[in-house]
């Protein structure tokens, strides 16, 4: 919109000089349908996610939500192990049943159910623009097939997003191989993010408190602070 | 802003995805990193999306956030440099093909144009002239005051002025 006191714009005179042509034919130089429908690939699920505030207290809700379940689940499991003479077959201690059961579906390259052998050690927390490190120790990430390894950064942060609900080890796996893939990816505060919840998830407070710090200190400001304090409260 | 009020990035994207691409084109963004900056300015939307507090229209507030992307883009030190289009890029059968601009020529000639400028030069040209923001809107979006605006564009007109004529007096 021009002010009262803006200029003619070039494209605008009369008559139209050659380089107001070329101005005017500027407003015509626009993405193709099938580059938009590109880039919104590349955006995925982020396009139609609710906003990060409203995630946060999601994020929240879930967590409160495994809790429980997972409680239930101990219980029912005792419950059923008294009443019953064999022994019930051993569960992950993370997994809730249901989401458990959903989230495997999901996930072709997910590693069994049965309880696997945690990382045995964890780079340091994240931070954009220094080296990613990679994962030390014979970990179970190095011995499944490469999870994700040939999904885009969008996808493989999606993958490891859903994984967090019945796989905390896994999604922390494919958060970390976002973080040797892609170390200055666009999506390094959403990598921290889920790994954050998944360390929180394992019971790996220790480490979940020193992502959360590394994460606050090389993201002063990020609107998923309030999530990350959420998930890792100081 | 309220929650309520606030729009979706989805409408945000449909809206303005077209123009933010085009105005990452038009500030130097080589065609091959386009749609990867593109990409990283809806992601920092994203982000920034529940602190937008509705002080400035949301399309300037977007237009601040792509022209930053940008001119980080550009001191990056891997960056390369933009190329006249002596050779269509791969896009440009597809764009063709759904023919939003089929005038290859043209738009070399656009990008030429717009190279003889600086950056902050440049930054006002593309959004006065081509997006169409008042000046005012302008020197918001840029941060600077409304009087270098408008002598950065005054300066700019000149320098692609000279440029244009130069070229035609050497093609003759």
């Amino acid at each position: 919109m021009s002010m009262p006191d803006d200029p003619e714009r070039l494209a605008d005179a009369t008559p139209r000089s050659r380089v107001g042509e070329l101005l005017a034919s500027a407003t015509r130089d626009v993405p193709s349908d099938a580059q938009l429908a590109r880039l919104a690939a590349n955006l995925g699920p982020m396009l139609d996610a609710p906003s990060p505030a409203a995630t946060a207290s999601k994020a929240s809700l879930l967590v409160k939500l495994g809790i429980a379940t997972g409680t239930l689940a101990l219980l029912v499991g005792a419950g059923l192990s008294l009443r019953r003479s064999t022994p019930l077959e051993p569960t992950s201690p993370t997994a809730g049943p249901a989401v458990t059961t959903k989230a495997a579906n999901e996930l072709p390259a997910q590693p069994a159910a049965a309880p696997s052998p945690e990382p045995v050690a964890q780079p340091a927390p994240a931070i954009d623009g220094a080296p990613a490190a990679e994962p030390t120790g014979t970990s179970s990430a190095k011995s499944t097939s490469q999870p994700g390894k040939a999904l885009s950064e969008s996808a493989l942060l999606e993958q490891a997003r859903r994984a967090l609900n019945g796989s905390p080890n896994y999604a922390l796996q494919l958060a970390n191989q976002h973080r040797t893939r892609f170390p200055h990816g666009v999506l390094s505060q959403e990598r921290e993010v889920i790994a954050i919840e998944a360390l929180r998830r394992m019971h790996r407070s220790g480490e979940a408190d020193q992502r959360a710090t590394g994460f606050s200190k090389a993201f002063p400001g990020s609107a998923h602070q309030r999530m990350v304090d959420e998930v890792a409260p100081k | 802003m309220s929650d309520e009020l606030r729009p979706s990035l989805r409408k945000i994207f449909d809206e303005h995805a077209r123009y933010i691409w085009r105005t990452l084109r038009h500030l130097g963004i080589p065609e091959a990193d386009t749609p990867d900056l593109c990409q990283e300015v809806f992601v920092i939307v994203n982000r920034r999306l529940s602190s937008f507090e509705g002080r400035s229209a949301l399309r300037t507030w977007l237009y601040g956030i792509c022209i930053r992307v940008a001119s980080e883009h550009r001191r990056r030190p891997h960056v390369r440099k933009e190329l006249p289009l002596s050779e269509p890029p791969q896009d440009a059968f597809e764009q063709n093909a759904s023919g939003p601009n089929s005038n290859l020529e043209q738009r070399s000639a656009v990008q030429h144009l717009l190279a003889v400028l600086d950056e902050d030069k440049r930054q006002v040209v593309v959004l006065y002239e081509i997006e169409g923001f008042s000046m005012k809107e302008v020197a918001e979006i840029l941060e600077c005051p409304l009087q270098t605006a408008y002598s950065r564009l005054h300066a700019a007109r000149a320098l692609m002025l000279t440029a244009f004529n130069a070229e035609n007096e050497a093609e003759s």
